[in-house]
């Protein structure tokens, strides 16, 4: 398979072209229209059920599409799987399995055209490399199942990595992991969109959507807006996005207080 | 008890391996949380192998294996179409689903099975392991063991090839089945691919173990497995282990009280299960 160019920063990531998805002929996403940038780190946040996690799977394919279309890195998605790497939500993975994280992580290298043949020294050390990177490489030999929230999702961090792919598509990766795990990957996250990579994380919790993303997707079954966080942030658009949630004025109110007066440790920006 | 002949030979190569190819399927099955559809197929079969004799006319062997992976496919395509469009539960579409076909090849046997003695129900439902030795080939006076041994050993070298081949890819969709799809691996192929050979193993099995045991045999070893190791490849030789102790264990035991020796194989199997879990029990206890 051919790899094809991909360069950050000059095209869009993502395409998403009039999209719909139906369950039991009712809309889970209806007419979604966007263009994600190279090289950031976006969220798509949005209540339960608004789609968010139906989006990533209608980028990836995994849901069959009622009309539009997707191009990702302005290509056919099945021709440019490889730069692509999706993590699932935690919820549907059996920590039973028998596998260790060493061979999850190993999974990340696996490709249909080669699923016969052995894994490479490449692929070992790309592995190896990623658990680095997340640091669990000592706990290569653990099973997954003996390992804390933060730890799996690590490892599914890792698996990502090991594919060596340019976007990112991340569903809830913060959903039982604690604080200081939540800031371990997302300082991970912040150095893989310094070497330009893309991240697009599915997240629910809006209290800190200002401090983990500079460019926002904001769903409602159809798209309220998506942009540089800076512009979308505004009442009108959460008022579209989480409206009918009654207690959520209080919630505004503390998310745009805390837009404008962040409380931030300097230098956060650099990191 | 009896010295065992050469025939209880026979019939001992035989039940291994069964065994050895139920073992390998059943921990994918288990894992994939699928053993019930493997149950469904190991009775939903059943219409497809007796058209398959009825047009045969006494059972082309080929045409047998072909009726059995049409109607194995079948099952689990009717399955899916009741759990996912229908939205019935999935408990529900497979019991309807293989009781259905079972019931279909129950009436076309009694409709047809006069003057047919290659197949009836007793047959069918509990098979009879004590005779596969009669079907013995002999070149120039040598044995060359029977013709079930012939059909399944093939069967059983094709699936330790494309499981120790394919390992990844039945390994990488058991464990997350939408990752994988996200990888462009074909999904559908392997499930594909794991209910054919699962329809195929249960057809060579009908005669020795019967459509009723050898879910026992799909099941037990690697159920028996998973509670002893939490590597995917030691589990399998695990498995392996454990059904080749209860075909010896569970042969002798039916020949030392005269009983049906399929029964007994499982029933040893479930002993041992027992066992595995009291002792692990026990350990879990002295950590604690």
């Amino acid at each position: 398979m051919p790899k094809p160019f991909v360069k950050a920063g000059t095209m869009n990531s993502i395409k998403v072209h009039n999209a719909s998805v139906t369950y039991n002929q009712l809309p889970v996403l209806w007419d979604v229209d966007m263009d994600l940038p190279t090289g950031r780190l976006i969220g798509i946040v949005g209540q339960n059920g608004s789609g968010k996690s139906t989006l990533l799977k209608a980028i990836m394919g995994l849901v069959p599409l009622s009309s539009g279309n997707v191009k990702i890195f302005e290509q056919d998605l099945d021709t440019i799987r490889t730069e692509v790497a999706y993590v699932p939500q935690r919820e549907s993975v059996d920590w039973n399995f028998p596998a260790s994280v060493q061979e999850i992580v190993r999974m990340g290298r696996y490709q249909p055209g080669r699923l016969f043949q052995r894994l490479t020294k490449l692929d070992h050390q790309l592995v190896e490399d990623a658990l680095k990177k997340v640091n669990m490489l000592s706990f290569k030999n653990r099973q997954i199942g003996e390992l804390s929230g933060g730890q799996q999702q690590r490892v599914f961090i890792a698996r990502a990595l090991a594919q060596g792919a340019k976007l990112y598509l991340l569903d809830e990766p913060f959903v039982g992991v604690d604080v200081a795990t939540e800031k371990a990957i997302m300082d991970l996250l912040i150095e893989m969109k310094k070497e330009g990579k893309t991240i697009v994380i599915v997240h629910h919790d809006l209290h800190s959507v200002t401090s983990l993303f500079d460019y926002l997707v904001m769903l409602n079954t159809r798209m309220i807006a998506h942009g540089a966080i800076d512009e979308v942030l505004t009442t009108e658009n959460l008022n579209a996005t989480f409206g009918g949630q009654l207690n959520l004025f209080a919630q505004l109110q503390q998310i745009i207080k805390e837009r404008d007066f962040p409380i931030r440790e300097k230098g956060f920006e650099e990191k | 008890m009896e010295m065992l002949s050469s025939n209880d030979g026979l019939n001992i190569i035989l039940a291994l391996l069964i065994s050895w190819s139920c073992s390998i399927l059943g921990v994918f099955l288990m894992l994939r949380k699928m053993v019930m559809v493997g149950d469904a197929i190991t009775h939903s079969v059943l219409p497809g192998v007796v058209i398959a004799y009825l047009m045969g006319s006494g059972g082309e062997n080929y045409i047998v294996l072909l009726g059995a992976a049409f109607f194995g496919v079948l099952t689990t395509v009717i399955i899916d179409f009741l759990f996912r469009k229908l939205k019935l539960q999935e408990d529900a579409s497979i019991g309807l689903t293989f009781t259905w076909l079972f019931a279909v090849g129950v009436v076309l046997i009694a409709f047809f099975s006069d003057g047919n003695a290659d197949i009836d129900q007793e047959c069918v439902l509990f098979g009879e392991l004590g005779l596969s030795f009669m079907d013995k080939i002999i070149w120039n006076g040598y044995v060359l063991g029977t013709k079930s041994i012939w059909m399944i050993g093939p069967m059983f070298l094709l699936i330790l090839i494309l499981v120790i081949k394919g390992f990844k890819g039945f390994q990488i969709i058991s464990f997350q089945t939408d990752y994988a799809a996200s990888k462009g691996i074909k999904v559908n192929k392997w499930h594909y691919l794991l209910m054919i050979l699962v329809s195929l193993v249960t057809v060579l099995s009908f005669e020795s173990v019967g459509a009723i045991l050898v879910v026992g045999f799909l099941i037990l070893p690697p159920a028996t497995a998973y509670l002893l190791s939490s590597r995917l490849i030691r589990i399998h030789f695990i498995s392996i282990g454990l059904a080749t102790a209860g075909v010896l264990i569970g042969y002798l035991l039916a020949q030392w009280f005269d009983v049906s020796i399929s029964p007994m194989i499982v029933l040893t199997l479930g002993f041992v299960f027992f066992l595995t879990f009291v002792i692990k029990m026990q350990n879990t206890k002295h950590l604690k």
